[in-house]
């Protein structure tokens, strides 16, 4: 069955057929919200929020991507669990940045410890410039950078204009290219040199 | 294309959204300039580290559960409610509105109506006080005179005093005896002045006091009134009488000047209900009527204001 047969199909009450778009979309949800959020937990609400609302607003669905309008629903679910944590802050999220429950998978059979290990200390490191950002900004570079979606995809799911995607896409990888020039030590060798200036 | 502008745009150069005008701009100035091509290497190295970021598992499953469905059904039943209710609340402010804008400019009409006659109306009332509530005094007093004060041609109320002063100057020169009891006589109707005076100034209109002054010491059948007006006692003990004037004054003019200041008051009361309290009334009434629209139209601002923002976040939360 394809997606739009699916959807209509959650749009008049089957919930199964939801099911098996959450089951296609649950992969980039989550990391999204994982990336955004930077803490497996509040990524894991966020996510099952994010489903929630959107078999509740089904019926306000009106075509075009699904899954835009789908990271569009998590993407509100994410900047919700922002604004809570800004209200009660609780635990810093450099504790949390390093999770061990994404850190400890390896990628697969042939990689060696030494390259896992610098692995995951990069993706700490761009976990932690990613962070840096502030909430708009590290949104859509998540969205565009790290899972790939278009300049349009994107300002659908963010709700903004395309210029501001440009321009905050833009600001943002700026800013993670600096973050990462003043931290060249934690880099690996091979990317290092990329990140020499010229003389 | 400067060194800035090229800058800016090396994010959309590297994802390929510049026009082929302004990415053959921003390749022309590559070529010239290292700082430029190197930040564009290690824009394009830090895109190519996060686009090298893996995927994360997924803990779990996210699919929705029956029971979960169920509740959500019931959910979204209660959120249509709420919805509804949004909408209500927001037809009632706005009805609000339009009912305290529309009391308003009614209430100004009628304001702008009603001051200008009111004011003109007090205004007017001042000159006409004196001789209007004389009238009832002067038409009291030559019915309880015993002498011939009733011929007195002269302002009403000042008859009794006058006629004291003439008798009195003469008293001192001769007749003692005869005089002397005509100014007994004066006195003895000067002191029933003052029931003539309590009725006068207990009744707007000289109705209700003539009798309690035919009467000569009976009470005033108004008794509310009694507050307004002067004390009986001292009233006639302000009265002049022939023994408490000054001899040496030449003629009746001053007294009956005193004599008006103890008889002009009491019809005050009778115009001043009218005219002067409606005035400060009509101030109070429309300030307190300002402040009403005034707050109601803040409230209805503010309900209005909360629902269009509730619905707002609501549709954007979807």
């Amino acid at each position: 069955m394809d997606e739009s047969a699916l959807i209509k199909a959650a749009q008049s009450g089957d919930v199964n057929a939801f099911n098996s778009l959450v089951l296609a979309y649950q992969q980039i949800a989550y990391n999204v919200a994982y990336r955004v959020l930077g803490n497996s937990d509040a990524a894991r609400d966020a996510t099952q929020d994010g489903f929630i609302r959107a078999f509740r607003a089904l019926s306000q669905y009106r075509g075009g991507s699904f899954k835009s309008w789908l990271l569009r629903i998590v993407t509100n679910c994410c900047y919700d669990q922002l604004r809570a944590k800004k209200r009660r802050p609780s635990t810093p999220l450099d504790d949390l940045v390093e999770d061990d429950e994404h850190t400890t998978i390896l990628a697969d059979d042939t990689e060696t410890p030494e390259a896992h290990v610098e692995r995951d200390e990069l993706g700490a490191l761009l976990q932690r410039a990613l962070k840096s950002l502030p909430d708009d900004q590290r949104m859509v570079v998540v969205l565009c950078d790290v899972q790939g979606l278009s300049y349009e995809e994107a300002a659908n799911a963010c709700s903004v204009a395309l210029g501001t995607v440009k321009s905050r896409l833009s600001r943002a990888r700026g800013k993670m290219r600096d973050y990462l020039l003043q931290r060249p030590e934690l880099l690996p060798d091979s990317l290092r040199q990329r990140f020499e200036a010229p003389v | 294309m400067n060194h800035t502008r090229v800058r800016d745009n090396l994010s959309p150069y590297l994802d390929g959204r510049l026009s082929p005008r302004q990415a053959a701009r921003v390749e022309a100035h590559l070529r010239d300039c290292p700082e430029c091509r190197f930040e564009l290497e290690s824009l394009r190295t830090t895109t190519a580290l996060l686009r090298s970021l893996p995927n994360v598992p997924v803990p779990g499953n996210f699919a929705l559960s029956a029971s979960a469905v169920k509740e959500q059904t019931g959910f979204r039943r209660l959120n249509v409610a709420f919805g509804a209710l949004r909408g209500a609340a927001v037809a009632v402010a706005l009805m609000f509105l339009l009912f305290v804008a529309g009391d308003a400019y009614l209430g100004m009409g009628r304001l702008a109506g009603t001051a200008a006659p009111m004011m003109k109306q007090s205004a007017d009332s001042a000159p006409e006080m004196a001789p209007e509530t004389a009238r009832p005094i002067a038409e009291a007093l030559p019915q309880e005179q015993p002498i011939e004060l009733a011929q007195a041609p002269a302002p009403e109320e000042e008859a009794p005093v006058a006629f004291a002063l003439e008798v009195e100057a003469p008293a001192t020169e001769s007749d003692g005896a005869a005089l002397a009891a005509e100014v007994e006589t004066v006195s003895e109707a000067t002191e029933r002045k003052a029931p003539i005076k309590r009725g006068v100034a207990s009744a707007p209109s000289p109705k209700p006091s003539m009798p309690s002054a035919m009467g000569g010491g009976g009470e005033p059948p108004a008794p509310k009134a009694e507050p307004t007006m002067l004390p009986e006692p001292t009233t006639i003990s302000e009265v002049p009488t022939p023994t408490d004037l000054p001899r040496d004054l030449p003629t009746a003019t001053p007294i009956p000047s005193r004599v008006a200041l103890l008889i002009t008051p009491e019809p005050e009361p009778e115009t001043m209900p009218t005219a002067v309290p409606q005035r400060v009334a009509g101030a109070s009434w429309s300030l307190w009527r300002l402040f009403r629209i005034g707050s109601g139209v803040l409230l209805g601002l503010l309900v209005t204001l909360c629902g269009a923002l509730l619905w707002v976040r609501a549709r954007r939360q979807l």
